[in-house]
């Protein structure tokens, strides 16, 4: 069931020609995780900050479960939860302290807000530092509190904005597993560039490109799409791969993924129907030893620079 | 719910004034004037008489009298003390949105007008609270020292100064949402101050104007009658502002 809807949505900000966000057109499924990619300066935290009223269109409409919204509707805002770039709370209050003064914000009353904020700082994982000044919290426990803090309310849609990016491998982790769990609950709309990140929990991708919405597919039917079927060749040594990288490229054959590292490159299906027998030959004459010949598609991450455009990537 | 809303910004506030040390700051710069300045009144002599004994030069100043500690009390509160309580909340507004707590705030259903008014709730509470301390150390202090309680004299003094101090930090608080940065918050409210300053000077319509009201308290010490336009302005300007930074606080986009 479509949750949230966006149509024609576009800003323009004071004093600029270009549009930061152009007529941008999205469903959010409920229950999801749905992935808003885009290249610094696209636009993703732009179309946040206009979802959760932050910000003002310039043009367009949200609906949420078909009903028409103003995106500063209180309305609107004790239906949703945000997580901000870097958040940052004050670091006087204790974890437990800010979760209770947003349960009030929300309207519960005190010994409500303390059993909400109770089963938040469980669910988080930050029982233990309930009574911890915020200041003292590291990178990791202050995005979960801020995911804590964006749940209270028990919200229909939680806006995450770049909820990973400024963590570390282990708060990642962390941060990246709650976020798969919490669509049980919830709807999560979240922005990244980390492409990892969404093919590890996103069910779909909505992919912006200086203000536009360029892709709009569930993560599978994106790779299906956009990703051209190739062959992984795996070698023996590093020196064998080289020697025939450097042999498709004297016959004007793309290299897709080229010995970085590695003993394995890979082409194109078309160009490896084309020149296969040649480059078994090859490989025979020159005594290079191959260990596998796979098929395979490219990654999310491939696709999305090909999508958004190398100087990008 | 918006009264609650309202309630809970309020409390917030309140407890930050108290951890982040600034509501201690203000008592301890407020009650050392409020000891200083009796003290200054009634020794002001001896110490001038004891550097022009070493100079070898006699001075004939009066005799010291209870008004003259009101006149310091006056003088110090309206000058530092305004200057350390602008410096105090400068970063009010400015700081949340900088450090981004305002966006976290105003995600939740609760309105900017709310968010502004418990700022200033907040701040016309401190000061009343600031005065009030100080008025009455002073009060007691001048009495010990010269024999005479002005309680009426310092009633009247001390609301005067709250007023005062409440126009300044009225601004203070529209330059806190108007600005980018704390320091710029700062600047504009020292500059709206000294131009108020200025504009009591002008005339009839100077009246109106904040810094006449320093002058009102002069009135009092020496129980003459009190003009009400310098009042009725700082009533007006502090409205003005409040007004103002709520409307340039809705427009706000983080």
């Amino acid at each position: 069931m479509t949750l949230l809807k966006v149509g024609n949505l576009s800003k323009t900000y004071r004093g600029e020609k270009k549009a930061s966000l152009e007529g941008l057109d999205l469903d959010i499924q409920e229950h999801q995780v749905f992935g808003f990619l885009g290249p610094n300066g696209a636009g993703k935290t732009t179309t946040i900050k206009i979802l959760t009223g932050l910000m003002s269109p310039s043009a367009g409409d949200i609906f949420l479960r078909g009903e028409k919204m103003n995106h500063r509707d209180k309305k609107l805002r004790s239906r949703l939860g945000y997580l901000g770039q870097e958040p940052r709370y004050y670091p006087w209050m204790t974890g437990e302290e800010l979760l209770i003064m947003v349960a009030g914000l929300f309207g519960q009353p005190p010994e409500q807000g303390k059993k909400r904020a109770a089963e938040l700082l469980e669910l988080t994982g930050l029982t233990e530092a309930r009574k911890k000044r915020v200041g003292a919290y590291s990178g990791g426990m202050v995005q979960r509190l801020g995911i804590a803090q964006a749940l209270v309310n028990r919200p229909e849609i939680l806006f995450l904005d770049e909820p990973v990016s400024a963590l570390d491998p282990l708060g990642r982790k962390e941060v990246l597993d709650l976020i798969g769990r919490l669509k049980e609950t919830t709807t999560v709309f979240m922005s990244t560039h980390i492409l990892a990140d969404v093919e590890r929990v996103c069910d779909r991708v909505g992919i912006l490109k200086e203000g536009s919405l360029i892709a709009l597919e569930t993560t599978e039917s994106l790779k299906e799409k956009y990703s051209p079927r190739r062959k992984e060749l795996v070698f023996d040594s590093g020196e064998g791969c080289r020697e025939v990288s450097s042999w498709l490229r004297t016959r004007g054959v793309p290299v897709l993924e080229d010995c970085n590292g590695t003993a394995a490159l890979s082409l194109g299906d078309d160009d490896y129907l084309r020149i296969g027998g040649d480059l078994l030959a090859f490989l025979a004459s020159g005594n290079i030893g191959l260990q596998s010949l796979t098929d395979s598609t490219a990654g999310l991450e491939e696709i999305f620079i090909n999508l958004v455009g190398a100087d990008h990537g | 719910m918006a009264n609650s809303s309202f309630l809970i910004l309020l409390t917030k506030e309140f407890r930050e004034l108290a951890r982040s040390k600034k509501l201690l700051i203000g008592l301890a710069v407020f009650l050392f004037f409020s000891l200083a300045s009796p003290l200054t009144a009634r020794y002001m002599n001896e110490i001038i008489g004891l550097v022009g004994n070493q100079q070898g030069i006699t001075f004939n100043l009066p005799e010291p009298v209870y008004t003259d500690s009101l006149a310091q009390l006056v003088k110090n509160l309206s000058q530092i003390g305004l200057f350390v309580m602008i410096f105090l909340v400068m970063g009010l507004v400015v700081q949340e949105k900088e450090r981004g707590t305002a966006a976290f705030l105003m995600v939740k259903p609760v309105s900017r007008a709310a968010f502004i008014l418990a700022k200033f709730v907040t701040l016309t509470l401190f000061s009343a609270l600031l005065m009030l301390v100080s008025t009455a150390v002073c009060g007691l202090y001048t009495g010990i020292l010269f024999g005479v309680y002005p309680w009426k004299e310092l009633f009247g003094i001390a609301l005067t100064l709250f007023l005062y101090m409440t126009v300044i930090l009225s601004v203070t608080l529209l330059m806190s949402t108007v600005s980018r940065s704390q320091a710029a918050a700062g600047i504009f409210s020292l500059g709206v101050w000294l131009l108020l300053s200025l504009l009591s000077q002008w005339g009839r319509v100077g009246r109106f104007f904040t810094g006449a009201l320093v002058g009102e308290s002069s009135a009092i010490m020496f129980g003459m009658s009190v003009d009400w336009r310098p009042y009725a302005g700082a009533v007006g300007l502090t409205a003005a502002a409040l007004v103002s930074a709520v409307a340039v606080f809705r427009r706000w986009e983080a």
